[in-house]
């Protein structure tokens, strides 16, 4: 099949450029892949997406025309289809016709609403990152695709994958940074506030910070803010059980 | 992981961490095995950076796998010896090919929240840049980027206060990386003494790097260095009781103590020390 390399490389800065979610409201990953693959490969006359949300709040869906992008979404809460298969073992799903009465069988939902749709055949090929099947890209044709084409939906699939792959790790970076930073600065307040009140009560460290701690859970709340009001000077604990 | 914990079942956990890092780079390198063979196939350039960036990641959990390696093996050694406790820095050293290396982890505001050292050069080195708030860690933390000093003159001029004190040490080479996760500094890798040659800055990059993924944020994360970390525990309780006995805020008892630190000619820990023992006055 020939390629124009041109037209990839936009693809590919365009994949590697949206998120999930892009702000602004315009297309997000899903929808720039399901249309660009129709687009680059000529035998797929139809693209779904579908990305699994982390922590099992939904899949995010989209795809080349809106009866697939229903279908895929209802294949999503039925768990069959090619998509669902992809994404539950990782592999990709292999050439199926839908007349097949075996495919019929497995996806007895999902395959006669493809065929009322007017499809044929599907594959289906994951979007792995990092060892992570993070979703998957489903296609449609007339005829069977041939190892080049699927290679190079395989290739975008890739692509996006790194793309939201990153995008992930960028807010879990940023999570564990700030929690990194948060237990870093608590420990500081926490020492500063054990040194105020050893001074203050003529006690040894551990006694203030025994002290603090004990403030902390008969008042219910976190060491660090005690701490901080200490240093504050908006909270005065004097020693003795009853504080 | 504490100080006191024993040596073979420490090095135990160096093991699993140092598997758990191959098996990602593995990982990463079938990947990338993958995607050259389709570009080979293809032709399609595309294949080939996805493969830049698989080995890149495998190239960092090998980094990170190594670290781990070399400190198990320091530990399983040291339990048959009377030596000092093995510090996770002077494995990082090592790899990097510098005489010392220290790890500094810093806040939003720049100061240094806590410090790993792999001797005492970098001990003193960290204390002073502590003390001064001017040196390479500072600076690279600012920019982003490494930072570089090579030959007492080119450090005395790039760092007036610090300067002095770092050549002082018998350190005449310094370069700082920056520690970055998704454009967030959280602090610097800083090596003294780093041998002409013998790694590449890429080799301290990866180390870097692999150091924030892998040993402060990664899925099994060890800020602490197996207790080498420092977080200057007594130095904030000193701030804290010098800022009730002078009734200064505590930001300005901490400087204080740096200050009393310097002019004696002494470390922010022994200052604190006293400051502690004599309800809060400074030495």
């Amino acid at each position: 099949m020939a390629l124009p390399e041109q037209l990839l490389a936009d693809v590919c800065v365009e994949l590697a450029g949206s998120g999930l979610h892009p702000p602004g409201g315009g297309p997000g990953l899903p929808e720039v892949l399901a249309r660009r693959t129709v687009e680059l490969l000529g035998d797929c006359t139809a693209a779904a997406v579908s990305v699994w949300a982390e922590g099992g709040d939904g899949t995010v869906v989209a795809a080349s025309d809106p009866a697939v992008r229903d279908l895929t979404k209802e294949a999503a809460d039925w768990k069959e289809g090619p998509g669902h298969d992809c994404g539950a073992n990782g592999v990709p799903v292999e050439d199926a016709a839908f007349g097949d009465p075996a495919v019929l069988a497995h996806w007895p939902r999902y395959a006669p609403r493809a065929r009322e749709l007017g499809h044929v055949r599907v594959a289906a090929r994951p979007l792995r990152a990092d060892s992570r099947t993070l979703g998957a890209l489903t296609l449609f044709s007339r005829t069977r695709l041939d190892c080049d084409t699927l290679a190079l939906g395989q290739s975008l699939a890739d692509i996006a994958a790194i793309s939201l792959d990153r995008e992930r790790k960028i807010g879990e970076g940023r999570v564990l940074v700030g929690q990194l930073e948060h237990a870093l600065n608590s420990r500081v307040l926490i020492e500063q506030a054990k040194g105020m009140l050893a001074a203050r009560l003529a006690v040894e460290p551990q006694e203030a910070f025994a002290l603090l701690r004990r403030h902390a859970r008969s008042h219910n709340r976190v060491l660090r803010d005690v701490a901080r009001e200490v240093i504050d000077g908006r909270l005065t604990l004097l020693g003795g059980p009853d504080t | 992981m504490s100080q006191g914990e024993n040596p073979t079942s420490v090095a135990a956990v160096a093991w699993r961490r140092a598997a758990g890092a191959r098996e990602r780079a593995r990982r990463a390198d079938e990947a990338a095995d993958t995607q050259e063979s389709l570009a080979a196939r293809s032709g399609r350039d595309v294949h080939l950076r996805i493969a830049a960036t698989q080995r890149r990641i495998a190239a960092v959990h090998l980094s990170s796998a190594e670290l781990q390696e070399a400190y198990a093996r320091r530990m399983a050694a040291w339990s048959r010896r009377q030596d000092p406790r093995p510090l996770f820095m002077t494995g990082v050293a090592e790899a990097c090919g510098a005489h010392s290396a220290a790890l500094t982890l810093v806040g939003r505001n720049r100061a240094q929240l806590a410090v790993a050292a792999s001797d005492d050069a970098s001990r003193a080195a960290q204390e002073f840049e502590f003390i001064l708030e001017e040196g390479p860690v500072r600076d690279a933390t600012e920019c982003g980027d490494a930072v570089f000093a090579t030959g007492p003159r080119a450090i005395e001029r790039r760092w007036p206060g610090y300067g002095p004190e770092l050549t002082g040490l018998g350190l005449t080479g310094v370069i700082a990386v920056p520690l970055e996760v998704t454009g967030l500094c959280i602090g610097a890798l800083t090596l003294y003494d780093p041998e002409p040659g013998a790694k590449g800055y890429r080799t301290c990059g990866d180390i870097a790097e692999a150091l924030t993924q892998t040993v402060l944020l990664g899925p099994d994360p060890d800020p602490e260095l197996y207790g080498g970390t420092d977080h200057r525990d007594s130095v904030h309780q000193a701030a804290g009781a010098h800022s009730v006995r002078s009734g200064l805020p505590v930001d300005d008892a901490l400087a204080l103590i740096k200050g009393r630190a310097f002019t004696l000619g002494l470390s922010t820990e022994a200052v604190a020390l006293r400051v502690l023992a004599d309800s809060g006055e400074l030495p």
